[in-house]
């Protein structure tokens, strides 16, 4: 079940009553969720936690889902919007992260080395550090961009901003991941362009 | 293409695909003969590569689908929103509200005084004869309770409706 057709036949079944199908879309969305509740949350347990609870509230409220929207997109939303109840409650810093902070957060990246020690082992891992060093919007909007497969319209939905701020904060972060990776993992690009 | 976009952002939406043809095809121009702009793709380019090829998202533990799937098997969807959100009773305040303005408006015209003030160069405004009400003596303790009255009826009329519509869909 890929196309948007079929996943409307699941949610029909999952409202009349067959409950194990929602498996097939944790199954589907798992990942991105907890990516988007990682870029709020900045430590796996409450990303876990978080996304968990997006779920549950997302099967709760499924009957309001009305399929004028992709289920993805409406799913984000509701991410998004637990993701900054939780920077509220933990008054956590929304804003981009200031070097000493860079540390912490690749810190909590888990994988068993600490930001002193980066030893990156693929290019994967690298632009994954990299933007977990960037602030929650630049990260959020790369995230559902590239890996979400939203729209700007989309994003603007999940964000609740304009789609051509979505725009220009895409544009933004671009940059200013460029310029993280040239200055936090010079070595890395330059052991990577050798190798 | 705008105007009021730089070289970058230029080359960005076309590296993102929000060009159109003709303006895809003037970048294209712009890249093979400025320096500049080619230096700019190139280097817009590579991130974008960076992004769609070596930027997966992070896995959640293997236990995530079931400890979501235990966390649901005891609940039950909610009814939509829209089931609880009876439009009789928006309606009902809706027209409480608007019945409540009109005659705080009127109350606040009448109450005005509509003779003409200033020095004699100002703009001299037509003058129209009202006919000499004095609608503040039809505010007092009986038209408030005639209000409020038509207020009550107009809610149990709504009230009412809204039981009929009710009992016929059961």
């Amino acid at each position: 079940m890929t196309s948007t057709t079929s996943e409307q036949e699941l949610i029909a079944r999952i409202l009349k009553g067959e409950q194990q199908h929602f498996a097939v879309l944790v199954e589907r969305y798992q990942s991105m969720a907890f990516t988007i509740a990682f870029r709020y949350t900045r430590n796996r347990e409450d990303a876990e936690e978080l996304a968990q609870s997006a779920f549950v509230k997302a099967y709760r409220s499924l009957a309001d889902y009305r399929g004028d929207a992709k289920f993805s997109t409406w799913l984000y939303t509701i991410v998004s919007s637990l993701g900054l109840s939780f920077v509220r409650k933990k008054k956590l810093d929304t804003l981009s992260l200031t070097n000493e902070k860079v540390q912490v957060a690749a810190d909590g990246m888990g994988g068993g080395f600490t930001a002193n020690t980066i030893e990156t082992k693929s290019k994967v891992q690298m632009v994954q550090k990299a933007i977990s060093m960037l602030g929650t919007d630049d990260a959020q909007v790369l995230t559902l961009f590239y890996q979400g497969e939203q729209s700007l319209d989309e994003i603007g939905k999940i964000m609740g901003i304009d789609p051509n701020t979505v725009k220009v904060k895409l544009h933004r972060a671009r940059g200013r991941l460029k310029k993280m990776m040239e200055t936090n993992f010079a070595e890395e690009i330059s052991n990577l362009q050798h190798a | 293409m705008p105007e009021y976009l730089n070289i970058e952002e230029q080359i960005q939406d076309y590296i993102d695909g929000f060009c159109n043809e003709n303006e895809a095809a003037e970048i294209e121009r712009n890249i093979a003969v400025n320096p500049a702009w080619k230096a700019s793709f190139a280097s817009l380019s590579e991130i974008h590569q960076v992004l769609q090829s070596d930027f997966e998202p992070l896995d959640p533990s293997m236990r995530f689908g079931k400890n979501v799937m235990d966390q649901i098997a005891g609940l039950k969807i909610a009814k939509p929103t829209r089931q609880y959100l009876n439009p009789v009773v928006i309606w009902l305040i809706g027209g409480i509200l608007v019945t409540m303005l009109v005659f705080i408006i009127g109350y606040a015209v009448s109450l005005a005084d509509w003779s003409a003030t200033g020095s004699a160069t100002t703009l001299k405004i037509p003058e129209v004869q009202m006919p000499a009400v004095n609608w503040g003596s039809y505010i007092n303790n009986n038209t408030t309770m005639l209000f409020l009255l038509l207020n009550t009826v107009l809610g149990f009329t709504l009230f009412d409706k809204w039981l009929r519509r009710k009992k016929a869909a059961i």
